[in-house]
């Protein structure tokens, strides 16, 4: 722990540099305006910039001060469009919205907003906290993890993230994994380098690659989502922000609800590929539970809106802990960083820590700045956000779509892989409409290589018998774990 | 998402096919090298490369059926047809459904004019395919005031659109070295 902590300060002084400084305000800066335009997401900021770090051939340290920049910045960003429109710029603004807004329409907006920026700062900063307490722990844990614990990890992170992102029956998100797992399948077989689903088509040989996925999936649903609603594509007209200053007194009142919140965030961020949405929805609805004034809930009540604030930020250190550790994301956003460490040729996991000593520690020191940086940049451009949610979407759509295209293009030059993501994005869309999630998905594409390699090798290893999956103590626990919460997530929609 | 009845209805459709794409899988699985040797190394059913499809096939056959079966207990198959046929006619009708559409169209017309060729060439520059994009895009739907934009906005519109387009491809051919398609 001591060891962690003197890295992490280390660290902290070595990226106190105007380089650092100037591309992590920059990065903030796209991820405060991707957050509170309503339509774009952090995945997909994260996304973007990734192809700008990759083209640029960025150092990995570099890359992932841009990219945890973005992402910090946009899941703050999205209580902007919330508290002045009552429309969340991200999924996580959303319970925000439920408060922020009629805070607004009290003339409170601005209290509202700095509540939110304060809030957003302590829950990243108690998100750093637990990832340095955390990450040793499960490091150390992660050593004992063989074939058959990665491959129960893997489907486990799959199912759950299915049950809990699927907007209808838990069945539908654990089918969305399902074809993320199948489309991982697709090219040459690790193996034995036998071809697998190619057709005969070249482009498939060396098998689907999630930067095309991922912006398929998150940019064309959005902008169809977009266009579709009735509008005539002009821009929000936000209101005039007055007195942008938190009460201390509420804030002082609130630091037991904001404790909680944070370890909420970051308990539901480790979870593998469930994100900031579900972070602020779960403790926006605990906090109602344990208020003394739960009538005030939905009427403009600080308490239910640092909850949400507090617990989407937290969740983005709760998120870097499986990641880092396990290989396995924790949140939407999440797995890009994974695809963006993976193209750098870092491979997160239990080897990790030995092979990349400094890495970990480097995270969470920027995780912290570039919370410092948000904390500032938020109270500094709250005002300039209004201006921006005036930009018309008949514009800012399109604009989107001609970076994701371009985006998609540049990892490989390849025109092939634009029309996979718009081909993709298609689909994705066609799932949304049908309750089927697609962040399951996406986690299943990523996490199919480790799921199918480690059961190969689990039965390999024991002459094609299950019983290690069904008798070591590690798989024992993960198999209750998936059990439990599938059942007692299937009992509840059962039941609602 | 769809609500209600449509969305169980559309739940048999989409149950069916991941029956059927479960089915292809087992199929596809089935013919890949299992048992015996392959490229000289033991390949029992466990390491074979079809192993992990043959669970994942397996796996969308009965969770399509249960999707499927769930749909059909909720509003039986009579008249699934009807109510289908009668969707698709609504749907092309609804105002929502053709603003969907109109982006499907623009994102497919904007990909095949970057894929267009003349003699081997681009037919149109990315420049030029993007502004065209981005101006049609535009034109299709902003409508200040609920009315056709006027003539300056358009020109506004037009030279917005070739500037964004430039700076694209600035940034990302000058800048970042990435040769436009």
């Amino acid at each position: 722990m001591f060891e962690s902590l003197s890295a992490f300060g280390y660290q902290l002084g070595h990226l106190a540099s105007l380089y650092h400084f100037s591309i992590l305000i920059a990065a903030v800066m796209m991820g405060i305006a991707f957050g509170a335009l309503p339509g774009l997401t952090a995945t997909l900021g994260v996304a973007l910039l990734t192809t700008v770090t990759f083209t640029l051939n960025l150092s990995v340290e570099t890359s992932m001060i841009a990219l945890m920049g973005v992402y910090v910045g946009a899941i703050y960003g999205g209580c902007h469009p919330a508290v002045l429109l009552n429309i969340p710029g991200t999924a996580a603004g959303a319970a925000t919205a439920l408060e922020g807004y009629p805070l607004c329409q009290q003339g409170r907006g601005g209290e509202a907003i700095a509540t939110a920026t304060v809030m957003s700062f302590a829950g990243t900063v108690f998100g750093v906290l637990a990832m340095l307490l955390m990450v040793p722990m499960l490091a150390k844990l992660a050593v004992l993890f063989q074939s058959a614990e990665y491959f129960l990890l893997a489907m486990f992170g799959v199912l759950i993230c299915g049950s809990l992102t699927a907007p209808d029956t838990p069945i539908k998100g654990w089918m969305a994994g399902l074809i993320g797992l199948l489309l991982a399948t697709i090219g040459m077989d690790p193996t034995h380098g036998y071809q697998r689903f190619t057709f005969g088509n070249s482009e498939l040989v060396s098998g689907i690659k999630p930067i095309p996925v991922i912006l398929g999936a998150f940019a064309v649903p959005q902008i169809m989502r977009a266009m579709m609603r009735p509008t005539n594509g002009a821009g929000h007209n936000a209101p005039e922000i007055t007195r942008l200053a938190p009460q201390w007194s509420v804030l002082k009142r609130n630091i037991g609800n904001a404790i909680r919140s944070g370890i909420l965030g970051v308990g539901v961020g480790s979870i593998p590929g469930v994100g900031e949405d579900i972070a602020a929805w779960l403790s926006y609805d605990t906090a109602k539970k344990a208020s003394k004034t739960p009538e005030d809930f939905g009427k403009g009540s600080m308490e239910g809106l640092i909850a949400a604030e507090t617990a989407n930020n937290a969740c983005i250190g709760g998120a870097l802990v499986p990641l880092l550790t396990l290989g396995v994301p924790g949140s939407p956003p999440a797995m890009m960083l994974l695809g963006a460490l993976m193209l750098n040729n870092v491979i997160p996991g239990p080897r990790l820590a030995t092979e990349h000593p400094e890495f970990i520690p480097q995270m969470a020191a920027i995780l912290l700045w570039a919370s410092l940086v948000m904390l500032i940049l938020g109270f500094l451009l709250s005002r300039v956000s209004v201006k921006i949610l005036r930009i018309p979407t008949a514009f800012l759509m399109p604009t989107v779509a001609l970076f994701s295209v371009i985006g998609a293009y540049a990892f490989d030059n390849s025109l092939w892989d634009v029309g996979f993501m718009l081909g993709f994005g298609i689909v994705a869309f066609l799932m949304d409409e049908q309750g089927y999630p697609v962040a399951p998905l996406v986690i299943g594409l990523i996490l199919g290589p480790m799921a199918e390699e480690n059961f190969r090798r689990a039965l390999i290893d024991s002459g094609g018998s299950l019983m290690p999956f069904l008798t070591r103590p590690i798989c024992l626990v993960f198999l209750a774990l998936t059990i439990g919460a599938l059942a007692l997530q299937w009992h509840r929609r059962q039941r609602a | 998402m769809l609500k209600g009845k449509s969305l169980r209805r559309a739940d048999i459709v989409s149950g069916v096919v991941f029956v059927l794409l479960g089915i292809a899988v087992l199929i596809g699985a089935s013919r890949m090298p299992i048992g015996g040797t392959y490229g000289g190394v033991d390949n029992p059913w466990y390491a074979s490369p079809a192993a992990f499809p043959f669970l994942i096939g397996g796996l969308f056959v009965l969770c399509g059926l249960s999707v499927a079966t769930n749909g059909i207990r909720k509003v039986g198959i009579a008249g699934l047809l009807g109510a289908c046929k009668r969707a698709a006619q609504r749907s092309v009708r609804e105002p929502t459904n053709r603003r969907g559409l109109s982006v499907l169209g623009l994102l497919c017309g904007y990909y095949i004019l970057l894929r267009a060729r003349w003699l081997g060439e681009p037919a149109l520059s990315y420049t030029v395919s993007s502004s065209l994009f981005l101006v049609c895009f535009a034109l299709l739907f902003f409508r200040p005031q609920n009315r056709f934009p006027k003539l300056w906005q358009s020109g506004a519109i037009v030279l917005g659109a070739l500037a964004i387009a430039a700076l694209v491809a600035h940034i990302f051919s000058e800048r970042l070295g990435v040769p436009l398609p």
